[in-house]
């Protein structure tokens, strides 16, 4: 069988100082009144599962706080589903987007999404996922967008069980994916671009 | 049987490395602090299938992809106008339909409309800078604009960034994320710039550079540029038999 020549990638560029024009308009003040923000439809009253926040800030080499970092979230929902185009028998909660976006606040640096408790997903009779939340960060100074992914620091049960972090486990620095329990159903995740605690990237 | 077990693997052709700039480029200098320094760790996934299709038409406005409109649509903003059209494809050669792709920019005089933006030239009352469409069945796009100016920036010498349009690209998967920059033909600043030089293949940079194409200009209106874009493929997909 003959096959068509592989065309090559297109080279990823830095999203630069002004990223929010084109990711989240309305934050500098471009009012785009005739159609919605994407980055509002994670959830709905009619989402099923635990409502949670995550927070948190980004470091870089310095240990100073980013602010003009974007942040993009994907996770399953609240039973493990994914959203899938592969399935057709998708049990997956139609009231639940699986993905979202915040920025660093300009002052603070602080992200933070309101979401669900992610499922845990059944990969097949023996091996699952424990409930984890993948993130994607762009900003100045990033020349390719930045892969981790957040798993939960009080399920430590499903956290010994998890098909990934199993392989993780001789990483030093496998305690940047743990997101700290700070109080009832909020949860701190910082990540640091590098130093000592520098976060797990990922190569997906 | 079982979905998973079919999809159990991360089913896309992996980054290439030889293709994407480095994190760590010196020469931009704020990539110095903000890159990782350890490898990245490469994990068997199954998230091939948290994709990003979940955008429909209804999302998207009318005039998203008309960036000569959808600030102040009464008056036109001053500047070369163009239109930026392409299409998505992915590695095997497969049209992308339906993926999001979303664009920001400078105005003509190469100031952007955010706070952060301290360049002297003027803003302009009728360009926000911003738009976003979805690529057809076919995977095409277009974006209707005005050519953006270059503009200086603080990288400790006298940097001036090539004009270029800034491009956020869904795909179908988050596996297929891409943000990268536009340039246009002929711009003399390319060969300058630490951002785009940080793309050390000299083919991959030139993908990145738009071209004029004369054919699709409109008579006494806009002058057009040609920009495809591709991500990377489904490796689960077969090649499709050449003609
Ligand atoms: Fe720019």
């Amino acid at each position: 069988m003959s096959t068509k020549k592989k065309l090559k990638q297109t080279p990823s560029q830095t999203a630069g100082p002004y990223l929010h024009i084109g990711f989240l308009p309305e934050e500098v003040g471009i009012n785009s009144s005739l159609s919605r923000e994407l980055n509002n439809l994670i959830l709905s009253e009619k989402t099923e599962g635990t409502r949670i926040e995550i927070s948190g800030k980004i470091y870089d080499g310095n240990n100073e706080v980013l602010k003009d970092a974007i942040v993009e979230i994907w996770q399953v929902d609240s039973n493990g589903n994914y959203q899938s185009r592969l399935t057709k028998k998708n049990k997956y909660d139609k009231n639940f987007s699986n993905w979202g976006r915040t920025s660093c606040d300009f002052n603070t640096g602080l992200w933070k999404f309101n979401t669900i408790k992610p499922g845990i997903v059944q990969l097949n009779k023996s091996e699952i996922l424990a409930p984890h939340i993948w993130l994607w960060i762009v900003a100045r100074g990033i020349n390719l967008g930045l892969y981790t992914c957040m798993y939960f620091s009080d399920e430590n049960t499903l956290n010994k069980l998890d098909r990934n972090l199993k392989k993780l486990n001789n990483n030093n620095n496998l305690q940047s994916l743990f997101a700290v329990y700070t109080e009832k159903y909020k949860y701190e995740f910082n990540i640091h671009l590098q130093g000592a605690k520098e976060t797990i990237f990922f190569d997906v | 049987m079982d979905f998973f077990d079919k999809n159990l693997h991360n089913s896309f052709y992996p980054i290439d490395k030889d293709i994407h700039p480095k994190s760590f480029f010196p020469d931009y200098k704020s990539s110095i602090l903000r890159s990782p320094k350890k490898h990245l760790v490469s994990i068997d996934t199954i998230i091939s299938d948290l994709h990003g299709n979940m955008f429909d038409k209804n999302d998207l406005g009318l005039l998203d992809n008309d960036l000569t409109r959808n600030f102040n649509k009464h008056n036109e903003p001053i500047g070369e106008r163009i239109v930026v059209y392409g299409k998505l494809l992915d590695e095997n050669s497969k049209p992308i339909p339906n993926s999001l792709i979303e664009i920001w920019q400078a105005n003509s005089s190469g100031k952007y409309r955010h706070s952060g933006d301290t360049y002297k030239a003027p803003l302009d009352p009728n360009f926000g800078g911003w738009g976003r469409c979805l690529t057809d069945e076919n995977g095409n796009y277009y974006f209707k604009t005005i050519k953006p100016g270059a503009y200086p920036w603080p990288n400790g010498g006298n940097n001036w960034r090539p004009a270029h349009i800034h491009f956020s690209i869904f795909g179908l998967s988050f596996l297929q994320r891409l943000v990268t920059q536009m340039y246009f033909e002929g711009d003399p600043l390319i060969a300058k710039c630490p951002i785009a030089q940080s793309i050390s293949n000299k083919k991959a940079l030139e993908s990145l550079i738009s071209k004029l194409d004369i054919n699709k200009s409109i008579h006494m209106d806009y002058i057009a540029y040609q920009f495809n874009i591709i991500l990377r493929g489904d490796k689960s997909i077969p090649f499709e038999k050449s003609e």
